[in-house]
């Protein structure tokens, strides 16, 4: 995959999509296989290697994830843990530069009027905004979102994508995303992957899915 | 991104952080003051500890030597029956404890459940006759959980005599206290929406209950009847002491009389069965939920 580009995962329910993204930066072991970054297989890495490959990947979830007790401030900071080394790492305050990143990430997203509001008190759209600036403020390389607006109605939903487009087109983050909606894939990806059954049944550009290649992927006619 | 609004966002964060910390230490010289408080009001002494010591280690020498004879059935003098079972004097003690705590649970549950639908706020705060009866039971669990189990004893030993039956009493009134607030939180927390669709099948109340709000709190209400269990183990240890009959009896005779190899027993015995049923209770509860 090349750098920069934004590519949508797409397939049924159980289909491996989040599997796949979980394997990419070892939430999950993959049974077999190896998950290349830059020539180095990620695979083989544990302990300190292997936090320093996961603080190049930002990941978005379905649920969000943020810390809900917490403030979206303290949410955005800890997208700064990974940089933290040695004594450091028993404290729980951050540097003056973390801070500063932290609120223009938060700045970024539009939603820094918020940080000393407490995570759950924000709307799912709300959150996900500060999930993403969490991920941002980890200064990745690559973002993996899985099933980022699963769980968003629809405006908001292209609110959220538009803020990922943004950060793949202006900071030249490589986009790895996960997606249900299959219209909302082809508007925004570069490429698409669709999977069934844990198998990829398309690679290649969203134009030249058809209506065919749908039958193919979901198993029925038609359009959602 | 303009700065200037975010300028001022940032120092108001910190602010209200600075203020937080402020609260904090405040909060923290508080509890301080309440420590030293109640240092003072407990006549805390540590120089006692250290006078006492050899006190301590006479008896600790006691212990060291325990009675294996109270165990064993046969040994003469010592062996009580127990039922149809011929068991040793501590043992005896020890199931008529278990025996207390079984019979004072069950009796409990039995009381505890009906009243825990009554006491469980969505369930009755529907109506105004409702919400009356639910802060009658509530309040009435209330004072019955306020009153210690040891003061129970002490009112049924008073009243009906020396030995277990009082004890079980004790143990019974306890734990429909307990037991009915643990059921109806239970009860509170169901899904409301499973209920909903219950209703919408058009189920009279009582299937609603049966088959809508039965299966919800189950398992919990299984699990909260085990540790009202372990709880009502060490109850009927403790209420022996004012004359509830049991182990306890058995613990306070000993010290009274200074026989430390006795008494040694007596504590492994009360550990063992403790222990035993603490850990098989939450392995099974473990599993339920």
């Amino acid at each position: 995959m090349p750098r920069g580009q934004f590519l949508c995962v797409i397939g049924p329910s159980g289909s491996g999509k989040s599997t796949l993204l979980r394997c990419l930066n070892r939430l999950l072991d993959p049974t077999g296989g190896r998950v290349l970054l830059d020539g180095q297989d990620l695979t083989r890495l544990r302990g300190a290697e292997l936090r320093k490959a996961r603080r190049r990947m930002g990941m978005i979830f379905q649920q969000f994830n943020l810390v809900r007790r917490s403030t979206v401030l303290k949410n955005v900071l800890t997208g700064r843990l990974g940089y933290q080394e040695g004594w450091r790492t028993l404290l729980p305050s951050y540097s003056q530069a973390d801070k500063l990143l932290a609120w223009n990430s938060l700045a970024r997203l539009e939603i820094a009027e918020k940080a000393s509001v407490r995570a759950d008190n924000l709307s799912g759209g709300q959150q996900q905004r500060v999930a993403i600036a969490r991920a941002l403020a980890q200064q990745p390389e690559i973002m993996l979102a899985d099933e980022p607006i699963a769980s968003l109605d629809p405006e908001t939903a292209v609110v959220v994508l538009d803020y990922l487009r943004d950060i793949n087109r202006t900071d030249g983050i490589t986009l790895l995303c996960s997606i249900h909606h299959y219209e909302l894939a082809k508007r925004y990806a570069d490429r698409i992957v669709a999977m069934r059954r844990g198998q990829v049944v398309y690679d290649g550009p969203p134009d030249r899915l058809d209506e065919a290649a749908y039958r193919t992927i979901y198993g029925r006619m038609g359009y959602e | 991104m303009s700065s200037e609004p975010l300028d001022r966002l940032m120092a108001e964060a910190e602010r209200r952080v600075r203020a937080e910390r402020a609260r904090n230490l405040a909060l923290g010289v508080v509890l301080a003051l309440l420590l030293v408080a109640t240092y003072q009001a407990t006549e805390f002494s540590f120089g006692d500890l250290i006078t006492r010591a050899p006190n301590m280690g006479r008896i600790l020498a006691g212990f060291l030597h325990p009675d294996f004879s109270l165990v064993v059935p046969g040994t003469p003098g010592t062996f009580v029956e127990f039922g149809f079972l011929q068991v040793g004097l501590v043992p005896h003690f020890a199931l008529q404890t278990l025996a207390e705590a079984v019979l004072g649970t069950a009796i409990g549950s039995v009381v505890a459940i009906p009243l825990s639908f009554v006491a469980a706020g969505n369930l009755m705060r529907r109506n105004p006759l409702g919400t009356g009866i639910y802060f009658l039971v509530r309040t009435l669990m209330s004072v019955v959980r306020a009153v210690p189990t040891l003061f129970w004893g002490i009112l049924f030993v008073t009243s009906i005599g020396l030995g277990p039956f009082p004890g079980v009493m004790a143990i019974s009134l306890f734990s429909v206290g307990l037991m009915s607030k643990l059921f109806s939180e239970a009860i509170e927390a169901i899904d409301w929406g499973q209920v909903e669709a219950l209703t919408a099948t058009g189920a009279n109340p009582v299937q609603v209950l049966m088959h809508g709000v039965g299966p919800q709190v189950l398992p919990y209400g299984i699990a909260h009847l085990l540790y009202t269990f372990e709880v009502n183990v060490h109850s009927a240890t403790i209420v022996g002491i004012v004359g509830g009959g049991g182990i306890g009896f058995l613990f306070l005779q000993y010290i009274e009389q200074f026989q430390y190899a006795q008494e040694a027993m007596v504590l492994i015995v009360t550990i063992v069965m403790t222990m035993a049923i603490d850990y098989s209770s939450a392995a099974i509860r473990r599993r339920i939920i």
